[in-house]
């Protein structure tokens, strides 16, 4: 199977979930197509370079993504409303998260939300996995007071 | 709190959009390394320098 055949077939296989997971991290969804496509992009350009290429795209997607928010200077809070009106009712959801710090809301969507092992999302910080650990513990925490604040309003 | 999957479901019905054409023609930038903290080795480098102080002393 050439490299391009093998980077298409985790494009169908895993993109939306990378989308999905993107979408939830960004609050953009322009923010989080160009990540996507540099992602992938990126992957082809290095051919056969890549030993795991899906896991090489969910890590360059979301550093790509980060990238562009800390550039925009939007990562927190996270303003979401002029970018994309979120199906109701996760809106209130996808603003929280933009209220946690940008490590936190990486850390909280990618393990969390889309299932990527520490390790993973330790790679994709470029920070350890205890490090990791106390991102998502707070992350989680931080979230958690954000939604009941909504459910009291 | 529900589970965060439960609450971002609807982002479901958001589809990805298909750009594997223009993908394949996209010209790639330099990528953004990740941030990371300088704190551990400003401190290892402090503590360094008062052992070496420290010696010389």
């Amino acid at each position: 199977m050439s490299e391009e055949t093998r980077l298409a077939s985790v494009y169908r296989q895993d993109g939306p979930a990378i989308w999905r997971a993107l979408l939830a991290f960004t609050g953009d969804p322009a923010v989080a197509e160009d990540a996507m496509s540099e992602a992938f992009a990126q992957a082809l350009a290095r051919g056969d370079d890549l030993r795991e290429p899906a896991r090489w795209v969910w890590r360059v997607a979301f550093r790509v993504a980060a990238g562009e928010l800390k550039r925009r200077r939007a990562f927190s809070p996270l303003d979401v409303e002029p970018a994309y009106e979120h199906p109701d009712p996760i809106d209130h959801v996808i603003a929280a998260l933009g209220q946690l710090s940008p490590n936190q809301r990486l850390a909280v969507v990618l393990h969390d939300y889309a299932d990527r092992p520490v390790a993973e999302v330790a790679a994709t910080i470029g920070a350890s996995r205890a490090t990791v650990h106390v991102h998502l513990s707070k992350g989680r925490r931080r979230l958690r007071e954000l939604l009941e604040e909504d459910d009291d309003a | 709190m529900r589970d965060l999957k439960d609450l971002l479901e609807p982002l479901g019905d958001r589809p990805m959009p298909d750009r594997w054409d223009s993908i394949q023609r996209r010209p790639v930038q330099s990528l953004p390394e990740p941030h990371r903290s300088r704190l551990a080795p400003g401190i290892a480098a402090a503590a360094v320098a008062i052992l070496a102080i420290a010696a010389i002393v």
